[in-house]
């Protein structure tokens, strides 16, 4: 009923660029005060109600894990993270290469194979870009880029939050919190991002990252 | 600093003591320091702000501190030395006083921005506007860009004497932001030169940078435009790419246009209700072209839809079109029809596409793939899942631009792989990378629209000549269906899509010249039409234009007149707007 297949070539040896292969390689996005890299996940893209128990199942069956029980939140465990991106749409972040098996599995784990059974899922692992930004800067950078308050009441670890990045938008997540220890801002955040958007951000966040 | 409590909602009060208004205490805990307060001794403010100050640390949180008891002893410590003058009383002279009557005396201006004179202001009053808003408007007191600085007070003033009543009771306007000049530079921050707009990129940017292409502006997108070769111009560049892809093979990065998965039970019943024609029959592998209609019955966008498998999908729509159609199909799901179940997911990032196109095509693609691609059974208008140079991939057999065209998906993480193979097989082929500069004479030839170009929103399919996209018989009605049957949609003298024939075949139309029926009117002239897409075709040796034209689809073989900014009047026949390839065999073989 489904187009569902794998995108990944069986050859490792095959090229492949992720969205931010060109421009981290001719602009170095990192100094003594921050450091943004882009790390690959396999990123699955589900549109479900909350209500569909059959699929909430076979989630929880494959990933272990339940819908978030809240709006903005994220949910993971050793294998798998699943962040809240509207009522009805959610992002599911596997280990790189998994993608496909897992989008097979909990296709196949839906035991109720009536035509009401209503979800979507789907591989946008090329879509988007899942970029770590951390260092002392990394907050007035990421102050100067959104309106959202990001103060650690407002933006706690935990919560995902789908907003405005200069021009674009991303979904925004800090990933760790400040250590107490230190008076230096040392937090970290992670930055979701379409691909078509990176060499802005990527560029946006150089200009960011080079004054206080 | 008055305006900031008005923007928060107080009524500045008049103090005839200071001769100025004072903010009034509708914000319980604003606090006016210094000459916000009518205070300007230097010691005084000092005071003042120590004060306000300790009580706004207090407020904030701050209640552990034991500042109030402090008071004096903080004073003592901040407080500098400040010599003290004494100042005469501020003396108010608003209106100088005139033998005449006011109406009568030199002119007497009062808002030195807007040349409001004291007799304005009193007409003003004579009128009837007793409003110190109304007089604001009557005479346009304090519109100007200091937003009333210099003449607000000596004309409320005159106002108040006008009549016979106190400044208290006469009033202040309020003001609005921004009442101090805000910099442009503080507004654009950090929003300027490469920043000023996104730039949108394929996978494939730096490949068209390493072949030396030009880039277009497509929305926020930055898409090739033409490669020229060492000197040659645009108009160069075209005609060779255009010959390449009609006598050979072209490449063309199609990555940008919008993409939308759609997967669900009703995903059919859904295409049906927004598209013009029918899905319920579309089989598994198959795609079909649709026109989408906003409820006035106009066309708003177009693409090609494949059906992926039963309940699952994949729109395109127009690269300028994609974010609008995508919140147009999640509105009418959410708002109208949320029964019917069917989910939307954006994919044009996910998917690079590479569209080869030309005689040569399948040559070409036959290099690097091993599915069959004998054209019996991977017809025009199917769609394959394909191993291509060992990259998954979708295959659609489309073409915009009428020659045998495949449109190659890739995930977009290995774009470039599949993009570099593609110039290296295409060399037998002489594989030419062609841009949107070609691919618009190319789709020009064929009469295939533009939507945005072609149509302004004021165009039915019918307009179009498409009433083939347009399903007649679906059980339930579709958006645009009711609007594009209005009687003034019916009429036969609306502007049609046509396309016109210089009678000087070098001569290319200037985009947007205006269409007559009779030369040598007098001016004004009567407008039937305009010219919405004009090209010269190296295939076809001749200029070619699409135009709109009242009447034109039963005016095919007349003349028409163009006359342009140079004097010129050029005339023109009305045609097909299909000029090149009319059976659509290319495109099938």
């Amino acid at each position: 009923m489904y187009n569902c297949y794998q995108q990944t070539p069986s050859d490792l040896s095959i090229k492949k660029q992720l969205s931010m292969y060109h421009i981290s390689t001719e602009i170095k996005a990192s100094n003594a005060h921050y450091l943004l890299e882009e790390v690959e996940y396999g990123h699955l893209n589900i549109r479900v109600g909350r209500e569909n128990r059959c699929f909430t199942q076979a989630l929880h069956d494959v990933t272990g894990l339940q819908l978030p029980k809240t709006s903005l939140q994220v949910v993971q465990n050793d294998e798998f993270r699943l962040y809240w991106i509207s009522p009805d749409e959610f992002l599911l972040l596997v280990a790189v290469g998994r993608e496909f098996e897992i989008e097979k599995k909990i296709r196949a784990n839906i035991k109720n194979t009536d035509s009401a059974n209503h979800y979507a899922i789907l591989n946008v692992s090329s879509a988007q870009a899942f970029l770590k930004l951390s260092g002392s800067r990394a907050q007035s950078i990421i102050k100067k880029s959104t309106a959202y308050d990001i103060h650690p009441s407002n933006l706690p670890v935990g919560k995902a939050v789908t907003t405005t990045f200069a021009k674009t938008q991303v979904i925004l997540c800090r990933t760790k919190e400040k250590d107490l220890n230190t008076t230096s801002n040392s937090e970290e955040y992670s930055i979701i991002v379409r691909r078509s958007f990176s060499d802005y951000v990527w560029r946006w966040i150089v200009d960011a990252g080079k004054r206080e | 600093m008055l305006h900031l409590s008005c923007h928060t909602g107080g009524r500045p009060i008049w103090s005839d003591a200071l001769c100025a208004f004072l903010a009034d205490d509708f914000n319980k805990e604003m606090q006016c320091v210094g000459a916000a307060n009518g205070q300007y001794a230097l010691d005084k403010i000092i005071e003042e702000s120590v004060i306000a100050g300790i009580n706004a640390a207090k407020l904030s949180g701050n209640e552990n501190h034991d500042f109030s008891s402090n008071v004096n002893k903080e004073l003592d410590i901040l407080k500098p030395k400040v010599e003290t003058y004494l100042a005469s009383k501020a003396q108010a002279i608003f209106h100088i006083p005139h033998a005449k009557a006011t109406f009568m005396a030199p002119k007497q201006f009062v808002d030195f921005q807007l040349d409001v004179t004291a007799a304005g202001i009193e007409l003003a009053v004579a009128e009837g506007f007793e409003s110190i808003e109304h007089v604001k408007r009557y005479t346009a007191l304090g519109f100007g860009t200091d937003q009333g600085k210099i003449s607000n007070i000596n004309g409320m003033a005159i106002v108040a004497k006008k009549l016979k009543q106190s400044i208290a009771e006469t009033g202040t306007t309020i003001f609005r932001p921004n009442y101090t000049p805000v910099t442009f530079d503080a507004i654009a921050g950090r929003n300027v030169n490469s920043f000023f707009d996104v730039e949108r990129y394929t996978p494939l940017h730096r490949e068209h940078i390493k072949l030396g292409a030009l880039f277009e502006d497509v929305g926020q997108w930055k898409r090739p435009w033409y490669y020229p070769d060492d000197n040659e111009t645009m108009n160069e560049a075209v005609a060779r790419e255009c010959l390449a892809v009609r006598s050979g093979v072209g490449l063309l990065d199609a990555s940008t246009l919008g993409k939308i998965d759609i997967q669900g039970k009703d995903a059919r019943e859904f295409l049906n209700r927004v598209y013009t024609n029918a899905w319920s029959k579309l089989p598994v592998g198959r795609c079909r072209y649709g026109l989408m209609c906003g409820e006035d019955g106009m066309v708003f966008d177009d693409g090609v839809t494949a059906c992926l498998a039963e309940n699952h999908f994949i729109m395109t729509t127009t690269t300028g079109g994609a974010a609008h159609v995508y919140q147009w199909l999640e509105i009418w799901h959410q708002t109208e029809w949320p029964e019917l179940d069917v989910y939307f997911t954006t994919v044009t990032d996910q998917w690079a596409t590479m569209t080869i196109s030309g005689p040569k095509a399948r040559f070409l693609l036959a290099k690097m793939t091993d599915i069959d691609l004998n054209p019996e059974s991977f017809k025009f208008m199917d769609w394959r899942e394909a191993d291509v140079v060992g990259v998954p991939s979708r295959i659609f057999r489309i073409s915009f631009t009428g020659e045998q065209s495949y449109e190659i998906n890739v995930p977009a993480n290995y774009a470039v792989v599949v993009w570099e193979k593609l110039l290296e097989y295409g060399q037998e082929f002489e594989l030419t990378p062609y841009g949107t500069g070609t691919m618009h004479v190319l789709r020009a030839e064929k009469g295939f629209i533009i939507v945005g170009q072609d149509t302004d929103g004021s165009v039915t399919p019918a307009d179009l000549n498409m009433g083939w996209a347009v399903a007649k018989n679906k059980p339930f009605s579709f958006i645009g269906q009711r609007g594009m049957n209005r009687e003034d949609c019916l009429r036969e003298d609306r502007k049609q899509l046509v396309g016109l024939k210089t009678k000087h075949p070098n001569q290319v139309l200037p985009e947007g010249a205006q269409i007559i029926l009779q030369p040598n009117q007098p001016i004004p002239m009567k407008m039937v039409g305009h010219v919405t897409s004009s090209y010269f075709s190296a295939a076809l040796g001749h200029s070619i234009a699409m135009a709109v034209v009242k009447n034109g689809i039963n005016k095919l073989g007349d003349s028409v007149y163009l006359p342009l900014d140079n004097g010129e009047t050029v005339e023109a026949n009305i045609c097909s707007p299909i000029f090149y390839d009319p059976e659509g065999a290319k495109q099938n073989v």
